[in-house]
């Protein structure tokens, strides 16, 4: 097996922790939108009447590095555009072009 | 029968809830009551935008994504009589299209276009209280009272308007009961959910690219909490 294929299967691998290991969404993301839990001050009277008794969770938007399987835009230009696709896709491109140009390039000689 | 003279005696709800979009962005600073005979029915409480724990949350589930957006701001103002529980109670609740989020900026900006909800032609999302059924006092601690509840009202979305009626919980705590005086007034706070379906809305998505189904769900879920006060 070639170093740029090993290379190409290592970069796929780290590409993938990363994807899976920043929350494995399908689209990049600089941001995000999660359920997170009320925090309750002591004196909250709302939570003395028991309003926050069936769910006490609210729905936030907070700064966050998501790095998704897919683009988020199709844009070149846009910082959404990284993703395990567009790198591994055209690193694999340039890998089997490369391979095949060297296998050419031996037979020929 | 204490509980039952005390619960006659204060509140009983009205009103409350719920979504969506636009960009009718004069709303908050105009800040008045939907209707002067809805304002003669009971106390006016209002939503404070600024306020951060309201929220509209919309989740779409589909075979290729799971999507979970939230307005910024929710504007609008609800009423009910605390003499008459059974009266039910009025209000509308106004989300702006253009504050929608979902966390992919160029999602949004699909989500504004005329493909989707179209904010430059329907710039609000509207639900339009016009009653409550089935008051049930569910609990009682001190002078706050709890209700669960069937809302009833007029949604706008897009180019449609659908009678939708959804089960919330509504908390009304007087003013001499708070503690805290993050917000003045007396204070009605609610939590309901409810579904809609896009085509009932008709909301399709760009034509022919079969996107609702796949990435976008054919049902929305609609998750609310609000806070309204009677003092501005």
């Amino acid at each position: 097996m070639s170093r740029g294929i090993l290379t190409a299967i290592v970069v796929t691998a780290g590409l993938l922790v990363l994807w899976q290991s920043t929350g494995g969404d399908y689209y990049t993301k600089y941001e995000v939108i999660e359920e997170v839990p009320i925090e309750l001050e002591p004196d909250d009277p709302l939570a003395a009447a028991g309003f926050y008794d069936d769910n006490a969770t609210q729905h936030t938007r907070r700064d966050a590095f998501r790095f998704g399987l897919l683009p988020g835009a199709p844009a070149l230009l846009d910082k959404h555009v990284v993703s395990v696709v567009t790198i591994v896709v055209p690193y694999w491109a340039a890998v089997a072009a490369l391979t095949l140009w060297r296998t050419r390039k031996r037979h020929s000689k | 029968m204490i509980q039952s003279q005390r619960t006659m005696q204060y509140v009983t709800i009205a009103a409350m809830l719920t979504i969506w979009a636009g960009t009718a962005a004069t709303y908050a600073q105009e800040q008045q009551p939907i209707s002067d005979s809805a304002a003669a029915d009971g106390v006016v409480f209002w939503i404070d935008p600024s306020y951060g724990r309201n929220s509209v949350v919309f989740k779409s589930k589909a075979p290729l994504e799971d999507i979970v957006g939230k307005a910024e701001e929710v504007y609008g103002s609800v009423t009910f009589d605390p003499a008459r529980p059974d009266a039910g109670g009025t209000g509308e609740i106004v989300v702006k299209v253009g504050n929608l989020r979902t966390g992919i900026p160029k999602r949004d900006e699909h989500l504004r276009s005329s493909d989707w909800l179209d904010a430059e032609q329907h710039p609000e999302i509207r639900l339009a209280i016009s009653g409550t059924k089935g008051v049930d006092l569910s609990k009682r601690i001190d002078d706050a009272a709890t209700y669960d509840m069937t809302i009833v009202g007029e949604f706008a979305l897009y180019d449609s308007v659908h009678t939708v009626e959804f089960p919330a919980t509504v908390t009304f705590m007087p003013d001499a009961a708070r503690a805290d005086k993050k917000l003045t007034g007396s204070l009605l706070a609610a939590h309901a959910a409810f579904t809609l379906k896009l085509a009932d809305y008709g909301i399709t998505g760009p034509r022919g690219a079969g996107i609702i189904g796949s990435q976008v769900g054919e049902e929305i879920l609609i998750e609310v909490r609000l806070f309204a006060t009677s003092g501005k």
